[in-house]
């Protein structure tokens, strides 16, 4: 009889609605990468919620280029399961794990992620053309648009400053609607205001199209911008933080440092 | 072996044999000369194949 | 994919200009490819025949090796045929024949008057009729000591002129002039037949027919000989282009794959540099989610587009250059005057063509290079060249030069095309083994070269060592080509020389004559030989009459039918010459006998019989009489006097041999000067002004050689050049910190100059190495001595 079974409060389903794990925009699972005998990654397991943005710090040599490069595709781990959404790397072949970059992941790199001898609205579509399908224009100007460069299309990317090409890479890596972009210290070379402008753009496309942003970084004022940290040393991760501030990163990093 | 042992034990073998041929052409002990610097060449060459092989 | 507009880079150019040449060279063979086949000898006599009929233009052989079917091989037919006149009769009754006319060719001195010493072609005086030939002043000639001039020999009618056939001048009776057309003489039938040397054979028949005598018809009334109508009729009245005609094909083809290779070689360099310049940009295309097949085609494609506008070009002007290369051949006496030239828009379509799918290929390896770049390779700051060697390079390199240098005792041991063979192996396996070595001795020229550049600049030297040592796989792409063309060059100069001069010190050390008759006009007349026999003091005389015989010889294996430059010796021949006999004697030459060189003798017996074809294409089963050393100098083969005259379209011979018992008096030599001056054109000369005439072969080889080095310099030089830029264009940034870390501009400007200087060392002393080696094998192969000859520069005669 129904007034035999407990029924749940609305503060109840609220709370379970969140703390109700959904899907992972990104897994990694007991990754390990070796060369030779040194392990860059030493089985590391993560879980990164989708629609949240995450930052990776760490001291030089902790693995994090490596963590990426696992994580995104780039590069296979020695042992360990990397899935993006529901899809497990390890079980793609390099054709399917092009296609995969091509379409469900979005990079952008400290410096050249440009291609010199073609324009801004190439670049961007450059994912779109490797597909072969058609590409529309409209689309190319929308993305340009949320990163505020609609009006230099035409531009060539030597024409561009630093931080305006970031945005460039920033809008190629979104033109796709990938599942989870990829940064690899993209703030790095510009100075505090232009990756202030960067970091914004960023934070904009999670909190108002829902994109999982994951940023490898060492500058933790660019860190501050994420929900969350991880610190990784040697190989491992050692430490989560949630809600950042650089008072806070700053902290943690001399912790994690000394 | 090291690979400066290995190019200098190389190159002595080939000067050995092609020194051999021009000096002594056509003679019985030219042509076991010739074999075995020939023998040894291929024999430093497999070494050095199958060190590469170990190593990886 | 396409990127709107590509720049023009350094390396860009480099590809252009070597693509542009290439073209150019492969197209100007290809000019001489196709007047190759489409030459015949102008038809000028025989214009107004129907068809001419004359034997066979190649000789044939059918030749079985083992495990293949049975194969003819064939080589073409150099001098002027005998056809019995009896021939004619049956052709004469085909229909529509209005008369066939025997016609008989024999060169021709005019002895006296304005014009003497000028060469005229005799013949009877119905061979006019074959091309509408009239006098345009005066008669025929009816009586046997009449003659019909033509009006550039400046005699007027009814004047006596002497000419000098193969006897003395004799005494003629000028009765017509003819205005225009060949350098003719036109004598009574029965004269001419007699002054060829050999009545009762005409060179050809011509067949003056309407036009509804059937060819077919004629063919068939003519069995065992060829009918030729249209152009090819000038083959019969002048064979020498036809002769030529596949050397020229093979040549045209062998030198124009050859320049396209060592294009191909400096292009895949170059492409290869380039690529691997932009390999960040190929990576990051390969992260962003580019297949490597995208990455592929993208190298393709913007090497194509460079590769079109330069094919296009090249296409263009290979026309003009072919035109010129065929203008020069004829002028070193490498084509038959009667070679002419084909121009047509084939050769530059081909070439073009050509070109274009060759660069696709060259830009496939090259790209196969790049796609496999890891696209993590996206994530690094700087670009750093992959260090060390792939394994299997060095172990193929180092295998090909051991091998190469082991295989320097097959090419001594061995004569003949098996030691040309296993000598050109030995060269290219060495070429090769460098190609793949090449980082490694750039590596060990940057320590040696560059520690004695270092003692010598010491601050920018030390720099530039550095730049070399770190380089070095980059340096490789460079030192290889520079290498080669070192090599190749002067193993192909130094080796025409060599042979060149073993040549002419064996025939002048086979030379046992005091003094020779040699003649500036077409030949010496076999009187003159018997005249010499008189003189007192002359102990011998031997007439040498040369041509060329194709006889079949064993090659690796094979049966080949080969051309060979022959002499034919005349009595005596063992007091004049001496061959170096190892079986049997010159003595022995008469009759239809042979003495072969041991380069083609092939170990034959004395005694053995041997199949040869004779200069008209006459099959003849020759009897070994003697085996000899003194194959360079002399020719391969040599045959009697007699039966080489009876079988060459002119009766004179090429030099006669006198030699005086002891050192000749003066008595003897004044009498040998008085024979002489009886002839027109012939005098006597001693030893030091007696220089043989070089061979086609070896003037053609000559020719060639300076071309193909040439070519193959220009291709490198762009090449280097191209590189040198790249490699400072890539180190801008490291170059620039250097000038901002202290250095001056002129010390970074110094030290990149010095490090080309290693580099370039490093490939020249390599290049100089394997020719050193190459050349050395060459000479104790050819003199058996380990000197060889300096090359003569080219273009500096």
């Amino acid at each position: 009889m129904a007034d035999d079974l407990p029924v749940p409060s609305v503060d109840d389903v609220n709370s379970a609605m969140t703390s109700m794990p959904a899907a992972p925009a990104v897994r990694l699972d007991s990754v390990t990468r070796a060369y030779g005998q040194v392990r860059a990654l030493d089985g590391v397991s993560w879980a990164f919620p989708p629609g949240g943005f995450t930052a990776v710090m760490g001291p030089s040599g902790s693995g994090k280029s490596t963590f990426l490069q696992c994580a995104s595709g780039l590069d296979r781990p020695t042992s360990g399961t990397v899935w993006i959404g529901d899809t497990d790397l390890g079980r793609l072949r390099e054709a399917a794990l092009t296609r995969l970059r091509r379409e469900r992941i979005g990079f952008v790199f400290q410096a050249f992620n440009l291609i010199p001898s073609m324009d801004v609205e190439e670049n961007v579509a450059l994912p779109l053309r490797l597909g072969g399908g058609r590409v529309d224009r409209d689309r190319i100007a929308a993305v340009l648009g949320r990163v505020g460069l609609a009006d230099r299309m035409r531009s060539r990317p030597s024409e561009l400053s630093g931080g305006q090409q970031q945005r460039v890479a920033l809008a190629r890596a979104l033109v796709t609607e990938p599942e989870v972009v990829f940064a690899d210290e993209p703030t790095g070379a510009l100075d505090p205001r232009t990756a202030r402008e960067v970091l914004r753009l960023m934070r904009e496309a999670v909190d108002v199209a829902g994109q999982t942003v994951v940023l490898v970084t060492h500058d933790p004022v660019a860190a501050s911008w994420a929900d969350s940290v991880l610190f990784l040393d040697g190989g491992r991760i050692v430490e989560e933080l949630r809600s950042p501030t650089v008072a806070s990163v700053l902290a943690r990093w001399d912790g994690v440092a000394a | 072996m090291s690979a400066s042992t290995r190019w200098t034990l190389f190159v002595m073998l080939l000067t050995v044999n092609v020194v051999y041929q021009l000096v002594y052409p056509n003679t019985w002990h030219q042509i076991a000369v010739s074999s075995l610097t020939g023998l040894g060449l291929i024999g430093l060459l497999i070494e050095y194949l199958a060190r590469g092989r170990r190593e990886r | 994919m396409r990127p709107r507009r590509s720049d023009f880079q350094g390396a860009s150019l480099g590809v252009f200009v070597t693509l542009l040449l290439a073209t150019v060279l492969v197209g100007a063979f290809g000019v001489l490819l196709e007047s190759g086949l489409r030459a015949h000898a102008p038809t000028e006599r025989y214009q107004a025949a129907r068809a001419v009929v004359t034997t066979p233009a190649r000789v044939g052989l059918l030749t079985k090796e083992v495990g293949s079917k049975p194969k003819m091989k064939y080589r073409p037919r150099t001098e002027l045929p005998r056809i019995p006149v009896s021939a004619a009769d049956r052709l004469r009754q085909v229909p529509g024949v209005r008369a066939v006319v025997a016609d008989v060719s024999f060169p021709l001195v005019t002895a006296s008057g304005p014009s003497a010493g000028a060469v005229l072609s005799g013949h009877g005086w119905d061979s006019a009729a074959l091309g509408r030939i009239a006098p345009s002043s005066g008669r025929a000639p009816q009586a046997p000591d009449e003659v019909v001039l033509p009006a550039s020999a400046g005699a007027k009618v009814g004047q006596a002129v002497r000419l000098q056939a193969n006897g003395a001048p004799t005494v003629y009776r000028v009765t017509g002039l003819v205005g225009s057309g060949p350098a003719a003489a036109y004598f009574a039938p029965g004269t001419a037949a007699e002054l060829s040397g050999h009545p009762g054979s005409a060179s050809a028949l011509g067949v003056l027919a309407d036009h509804d005598a059937k060819i077919g018809d004629l063919r068939a009334a003519a069995p065992g000989l060829t009918v030729l109508t249209g152009s090819a009729r000038g083959d019969a009245e002048d064979p020498s282009v036809a002769a030529v005609r596949p050397d020229m094909i093979e040549l045209a083809s062998g030198v124009g794959g050859t320049s396209l290779m060592a294009a191909l070689i400096v292009v895949g360099g170059l492409l290869g540099l380039q690529a691997r310049r932009r390999s960040r940009e190929y990576a990051l295309l390969r992260a962003v989610g580019a297949t490597p097949g995208q990455v592929r085609g993208r190298v393709v494609q913007e090497a194509l587009r460079t590769a079109l506008p330069a094919a296009a070009i090249g296409g263009a002007l290979s026309l003009a250059a072919g035109a010129a290369l065929h203008a020069a051949m004829r002028d070193k006496g490498v084509l038959p005057p009667g070679f002419a030239l084909a121009l047509s828009p084939l050769p530059a379509l081909a070439s073009l063509a050509i070109t274009l799918v060759a660069t696709l290929l060259v830009a496939l390896l090259a790209s196969l290079r790049v796609s496999g770049v890891r696209p993590a390779q996206a994530l690094g700051e700087t670009a750093a060249d992959p260090s060390g060697v792939a394994r299997w390079r060095v172990i193929a390199g180092a295998l090909l030069v051991a091998a190469g240098l082991s295989t320097l005792g097959l090419s001594l041991k061995t004569s003949g095309a098996v030691a040309a063979a296993s000598l050109s192996g030995m060269i290219m396996s060495l070429m090769i083994g460098v190609a793949f070595l090449s980082p490694l001795i750039a590596r060990l020229g940057a320590q040696v070269l560059g520690g004695v550049v270092a003692l010598l600049a010491p601050v920018t030297g030390r720099l530039a060592r550095q730049a070399a040592a770190s380089a070095a796989p980059r340096a490789g792409a460079v030192l290889t080509p520079v290498a080669l063309v070192i090599a190749f060059a002067l193993v192909q100069l130094t080796g025409v020389a060599t042979i060149m001069d073993a040549t002419s010190a064996q025939a002048s050390a086979a030379n046992r004559a005091d003094r020779m008759l040699v003649s500036s006009g077409p030949g010496v007349p076999s009187g003159a030989a018997e005249a010499v026999r008189g003189v007192p003091g002359v102990t011998a005389v031997t007439p040498v009459h040369r041509t060329t015989v194709v006889m079949p010889v064993r090659e690796v294996g094979d049966v080949e039918l080969r051309s060979y430059p022959a002499r034919g010796l005349g009595a005596d021949a063992s007091k004049t010459v001496d061959a170096k006999t190892t079986k049997g004697g010159l003595d022995a030459l008469t009759g239809t006998s042979v003495a072969l060189s041991k380069d083609v003798a092939g170990g034959a017996r004395i005694g053995s019989s041997r199949t040869l074809f004779l200069g008209d294409g006459t099959k003849i089963n020759a009897r070994v009489v003697a085996v000899y050393e003194r194959g360079l100098g002399l020719g391969d083969i040599l045959l009697p006097r007699d039966l080489v005259a009876a079988h060459t379209g002119s009766p004179l011979d090429d030099h006669v041999l006198v030699r005086c018992s002891g050192p000749c008096s003066p008595e003897t030599l004044r009498a040998l000067d008085a024979v002489a001056a009886r002839f027109t054109g012939v005098r006597a000369v001693d030893r030091a002004a007696f220089g043989e005439a070089t061979s086609r072969e070896l003037r053609t080889q000559e020719f060639l050689s300076q071309i193909i080095v040439a070519a193959i310099g220009g291709f490198v030089l762009v090449g280097v050049v191209t590189t040198r830029l790249l490699a400072v264009a890539s180190r801008r940034r490291e170059l620039t910190l250097l000038h901002k870390v202290g250095a001056t501009r002129a010390q970074v400007r110094g030290s990149v100059r010095l490090e080309g200087v290693i580099v370039l060392g490093t490939g020249a002393i390599t290049g100089l190495a394997v020719a050193a080696l190459a050349t050395v094998a060459l000479a104790m192969f050819v003199t058996g001595t380990p000197v060889p000859s300096p090359p003569s520069l080219p273009f500096v005669h």
